[in-house]
């Protein structure tokens, strides 16, 4: 690849880094936190959200499963062997 | 038709997880086992379609998944917002002081765009790869990263709000006036 060519697939490069420069600008003004987007998350706090969640759904999972479906599923089986 | 006695196992195995995808999906317990009902007889009846040997539980998260959104998008067309039951359904508590049960954790959870929360569910308690996620959602494994990592994000900022009520300033703040108030008297 030409030397020269490097780069040119970013057009108005020059606009582009003015613009982000005044975002982080406006960002600092803001709340004088860095400019990063999504830090990454406490471990604490990201185990503490896994268990929350799995126990939010084992609520459901671990729970007998309703007449209904059980219903369903024997009728369901009964109409193979038909 | 013919079914396996292992197929069959495992379809009845799966049965549990649906039901608890389903009510993540949808909210409501009832609403849940009639998706998981639909979703068994429309598997029951497609199983020809279904390789075996291949992940049933993702196929089966897929038929439940699609089949709900259909019916949203039915729904949507036929009444607008029936008496505000979807409003009501995403009406969330009042933030609480202190420890964020899982009440709270679950108001949470459905303060999410369904989009994000779906693909937490599928990849934070399903079980499932970031790849068999994408492929139940029908998008790429990058949308599925980045939603389960802005949902991730919400939740945490929740609750960072809800622990900092126990130490921050606000109780210390009030704990000073309760103080000053009684010095006074």
């Amino acid at each position: 690849m030409a030397p020269e060519l490097v780069g040119s697939h970013l057009p108005c490069s020059a606009p582009y880094h003015s613009l982000d420069i005044l975002i982080m600008t406006n960002k600092d003004k803001g709340n004088g936190k860095s400019s990063a987007k999504r830090p990454a998350l406490d471990p604490t706090i990201q185990a503490h959200i896994g268990r929350k969640l799995r126990a939010v759904y084992d609520e459901v999972a671990a729970a007998p499963v309703p007449d209904r479906i059980v219903e369903l599923l024997s009728k369901l089986e009964e109409s193979q062997t038909k | 038709m013919t079914i396996s006695p292992r197929l069959r196992e495992e379809l009845l195995g799966s049965v549990r997880s649906l039901r608890a995808f389903a009510v993540s999906l949808c909210g409501q317990p009832d609403r849940a086992d009639d998706l998981v009902q639909e979703t068994l007889v429309k598997a029951w009846s497609n199983i020809d379609s279904f390789q075996e040997g291949t992940n049933l539980q993702a196929w089966l998260f897929t038929i439940l998944r699609n089949h709900y959104y259909s019916e949203i998008r039915k729904r949507r067309r036929e009444v607008e917002d029936t008496d505000g039951q979807y409003a009501a359904r995403l009406a969330t508590h009042p933030p609480q002081q202190g420890h964020l049960d899982l009440a709270d954790f679950k108001a949470a959870l459905r303060e999410l765009p369904d989009d994000q929360r779906e693909a937490l569910i599928l990849v934070g308690a399903s079980g499932f790869s970031y790849e068999e996620a994408a492929g139940i959602c029908d998008v790429a494994v990058g949308t599925i990263k980045s939603r389960v990592s802005r949902a991730r994000s919400h939740l945490a900022k929740r609750l960072k709000i809800e622990s900092d009520a126990d130490i921050g300033p606000d109780s210390t703040a009030e704990a000073i006036f309760t103080t000053l108030k009684q010095r006074r008297a």
